[in-house]
């Protein structure tokens, strides 16, 4: 170890000379983020894990990933050789970034999360805390039609600054708020009816092919061009944050009353288009039923947010491939209304055994426990304790959900061309007593265990 | 001394009814086995475990160890034990007592509250209990094989708490009156909640925390004025049970969250010469000096429910890692028994400290330790057994013994 250390420390001085004559070439230095980060262990969840791995990051992105990678001297070492590297967590489903997370009004389709994150809400300071990186809000389950949701990055002061992908799909609720089931589904069959019709009269008049939606990225990719003239067009419907479309959304908020109903059923169609998926509330095992019904008839795609009782849809669920997220309590017990008999349900093990993938979702709760299902360690902890494989346990929380929301190519695995989002920690990721270390965002530590007075406070073992 | 004298008489008489107790499983063992699936071994008087850990609960560990389990008594505990032919042999990973709630409302019946008055300190909990409550199964399957039910803290004197094991197909009480409980907190003040309606009956004092003190003092001081018979803790009558308290003859156990309601706890406590167990304790960690000079037990429990409202405690999660370094013995308590102790391990508490404050801290908080709480020869059979490493949220429970009779996912085999 200590040999080969000084061995390629020696390397390190030629490759110094080398390295200032690239400066002067380029002449550009390395930016404040560009760093290196030497890890005991390298949990990159899309290929095998490293042991004493090296990361170079440059420009955010993730460069270049191994176990016997020369550190170009213009770059910033973070040691972590007695720390555990993972990719930040993706929350494929948060409501906590929002003051508020529902609408009186039952269908409000027009409707952003961008307008309602605040970026302030203990919720991205919490998720910072615990590793995660990358969060993608969606309107409550309680509105019908609820809005669009959106996915940022867990750091930043505005909004704009943390997109990642601005319109990542609309969210339904199957849960009527009151009264009956059979009216809500009616209505929202309506809207939808609506839209399609709109889409069909349109159709026969030409239009302007929409190409299938492929979300663009806030910044292009290290190994693709920079976005051509008609990419930052379509993105107005993809939903990228360039200012083509930044200055589009600035005047929709002057529209007219008709104007807004026409962006009403854009968000709508988009979904018919299949430019945008849905994110689908089911409060139980029948709204799963329904959820498919609605994705047959009007040709949709969906994220499947579930309600604890759902799994008595597993075999259904199995059969489709549906992303699904589960309920944060994992682990409840459940009586028979009849025989009265309490029978102990593990929602992971009853997915694992029907065959269902299965995503995890932050409690939404502003005041977090110390106990439970508040932390996404302790969810894939617990699937693990019933029978889950620690890979895919940690898959669930990274490269899973960021797969089901398409945004696989960006976040959720550390390999080169991915956000440097990641989170180092203290051990196993799944340990009682590991804890995140350091978290980064884009290449740059928007966390830092030893500088978090609160925890510190919150551990303090003198009393003051 | 003289509650000494009365916690002994109780511990003798729990022990000849629990001499009786075994002797009853044993002849219906041998007799019906077939019919009682619940306390049948099947004829097996002996299983032997061989565990890859054993802990003993008091700190200490075997690796690896065996247990001998005989008539729902531990009758041996070693590294190595040789196994008979007649022997049931179990091998486990690793295997911890079983875990004592200290402070539960599982299976009140009716609710633990009393409207009508705020001093009833003749309430005994164990009328109450409703043993076929299915809550008793989610606690076996949590791992936790003994029950401390206590009143809940509506009433300024509230009641007794009982001592009993969550297994078994009637209660297998380990004490019915442990002890008195008082509540020294907010929590008596919000019971009013009639109080905009000042017409109706049942506008009760206390309505300010002062009334709390006011009441717990002046009843406590009626009583030392009051001159009556000695008598036995299950006292029927209230003068008589608050008699027996300031005599000292009754164990007591008083609810206190807040820094300033836990001084005012032992300001009283003094006036009186009560020795209250303390629990609750969310701000502990701010009277560790009081706590020492007092020489305090303390049944935690913040890390499970956190009081919020009028008494706005300030949470810190490293109070058991300060209560334990400050050498307070204290036991984790309220719910989810084994994830406190995961959790308060992961706060900075060390695994052996975590463990002992859900198994053998307890015990001897409650006056139980020669029966329960660790894993050592004489003691109860009552262990649980883990799948890994118990603090880690990962370990399965493969299985939970009470009195030698082995439960999975709550139920019995």
């Amino acid at each position: 170890m200590r040999t080969e250390f000084c061995r390629s420390q020696s390397r390190y001085l030629l490759s110094m000379v080398l390295a200032c004559c690239t400066v002067g070439v380029c002449g550009s230095a390395a930016l404040a983020q560009d760093l290196a980060i030497k890890a005991g262990k390298i949990i990159t969840v899309s290929g095998p894990t490293l042991e004493n791995g090296i990361i170079i990051i440059r420009d955010g992105r993730i460069a270049e990933v191994g176990a016997d990678l020369e550190i170009p001297v213009d770059l910033r070492l973070l040691d972590a050789t007695d720390k555990v590297v993972m990719p930040g967590i993706v929350d494929p489903h948060s409501s906590a970034a929002l003051n508020q997370a529902n609408e009186r009004n039952a269908v409000v389709p027009f409707l952003s999360v961008v307008d309602g994150i605040d970026p302030m809400r203990p919720y991205f300071e919490e998720s910072r805390r615990n590793g995660v990186t990358t969060a993608v809000v969606v309107p409550g389950n309680s509105t019908m039609i609820g809005g669009q949701a959106s996915i940022v990055k867990t750091a930043g002061i505005y909004v704009d600054d943390m997109l990642l992908l601005r319109s990542a799909g609309l969210k339904l609720s199957l849960q009527p708020p009151s009264g009956s089931r059979m009216s809500h589904i009616a209505r929202l069959r309506r809207e939808l009816e609506t839209a399609k019709r709109q889409l069909a009269e349109a159709a026969e008049t030409p239009p302007v092919t929409p190409e299938p939606e492929k979300p663009a990225p806030e910044k292009p990719a290290p190994d693709q061009p920079p976005s051509s003239e008609t990419g930052a067009v379509e993105s107005s419907d993809s939903g990228t944050v360039q200012d083509p479309e930044r200055t589009e959304s600035a005047e929709g908020a002057t529209e007219t009353p008709a104007d807004s109903n026409a962006a009403a059923n854009q968000a709508v169609k988009d979904l018919l288009t299949g430019k945008t998926r849905a994110f689908i509330y089911c409060q139980n095992a029948a709204d799963v039923g329904q959820a498919f019904r609605l994705m047959d008839d009007f040709k949709f795609n969906a994220v499947l947010v579930l309600g604890q009782d759902c799994y008595k849809a597993a075999g259904e669920i199995a059969k489709r491939n549906v992303p699904v997220i589960l309920d944060p309590t994992l682990v409840y017990w459940k009586r028979d209304p009849v025989t009265r008999l309490d029978e102990k349900i593990v929602l992971t093990k009853l997915y694992q055994d029907a065959g269902v993938k299965f995503l995890f979702q932050s409690n939404d709760s502003d005041s977090r426990q110390s106990l439970g299902s508040s932390y996404f360690w302790f969810q894939a902890a617990t699937a693990v304790r019933y029978g889950l494989s620690r890979e895919e346990a940690i898959a669930a929380l990274t490269l899973e959900p960021a797969k089901a929301l398409g945004i696989d190519q960006y976040v959720g695995s550390i390999q080169a061309g991915r956000d440097a989002d990641l989170v180092i920690l203290t051990g196993d990721p799944l340990d009682v007593s590991t804890w995140v270390d350091q978290t980064l965002v884009n290449g740059k530590v928007v966390y830092e265990r030893k500088t978090d007075w609160k925890l510190k406070l919150l551990l303090e073992a003198q009393p003051q | 001394m003289k509650d000494q004298d009365q916690m002994h008489q109780f511990k003798l008489l729990g022990r000849v009814c629990l001499f009786a107790c075994a002797m009853w499983a044993g002849w219906n063992n041998s007799a019906q086995c077939a019919e009682h699936p619940i306390s049948g071994r099947d004829g097996q008087q002996a299983t032997l475990i061989q565990a890859g850990v054993v802990h003993i609960g008091d700190g200490t560990t075997l690796r690896p160890g065996m247990v001998l389990v005989v008539d729902g008594k531990v009758q041996a505990v070693a590294e190595k034990i040789e196994s008979t032919t007649e022997m049931q042999v179990l091998t486990v990973a690793e295997i911890t007592p079983g875990f004592i709630d200290a402070a539960s409302s599982v299976g009140i019946a009716g609710g633990a509250g009393e409207v009508t008055s705020e001093v009833t300190p003749d309430f005994v909990v164990a009328d109450a209990l409703d043993f076929q409550d299915p809550n008793f199964a989610r606690q076996i399957d949590s791992g936790i094989t003994s029950i401390h039910v206590t009143p809940n803290t509506d009433n300024v004197i509230a009641g007794f708490a009982g001592l009993l094991k969550t297994g078994g197909t009637t209660p297998n009480w380990l004490q019915r009156e442990t002890g008195l409980f008082l509540s020294m907190c907010n929590d008596p003040t919000g019971r009013n909640s009639s109080r905009s309606r000042p017409e109706t009956l049942y506008v009760r004092q206390p309505t300010n925390r002062m009334g709390v003190v006011w009441i717990l003092r002046s009843r406590l001081h009626a009583a030392q004025q009051t001159d009556t018979e000695p008598s036995s803790v299950s006292a029927v009558s209230t003068d008589q049970a608050l008699s027996d308290l300031v005599q000292g003859k009754t164990k007591t156990y008083a609810v206190s969250r807040t820094a300033y309601d836990i001084e005012t706890l032992y300001r009283i406590a003094n006036e009186f010469s009560i020795r209250p167990v303390l629990v609750g304790g969310d701000e502990a960690y701010k009277v560790i000096d009081l706590l020492k000079r007092e020489n305090s037990s303390l049944i935690f429990t913040s890390l499970s429910t956190r009081s919020t409202g009028t008494e706005q405690t300030e949470l810190r999660w490293s109070s058991p890692t300060m209560l334990a370094k400050a050498e307070i013995p204290f036991a984790l308590a309220g719910d989810e028994l084994l994830n406190q102790a995961r959790i308060a391990h992961r706060f900075g508490l060390e695994p052996t400290a975590a463990l002992a404050a859900i198994t053998s801290v307890p015990a001897k908080i409650l006056g139980f330790e020669n029966q329960i709480g660790k894993i050592a020869a004489g003691l109860d059979a009552d262990l649980v057994a883990f799948r890994g490493d118990p603090l880690q949220v990962t370990s399965a429970i493969e299985w939970v013994m009470i009195d030698g009779q082995i439960y999975s996912n709550g139920k019995g085999q």
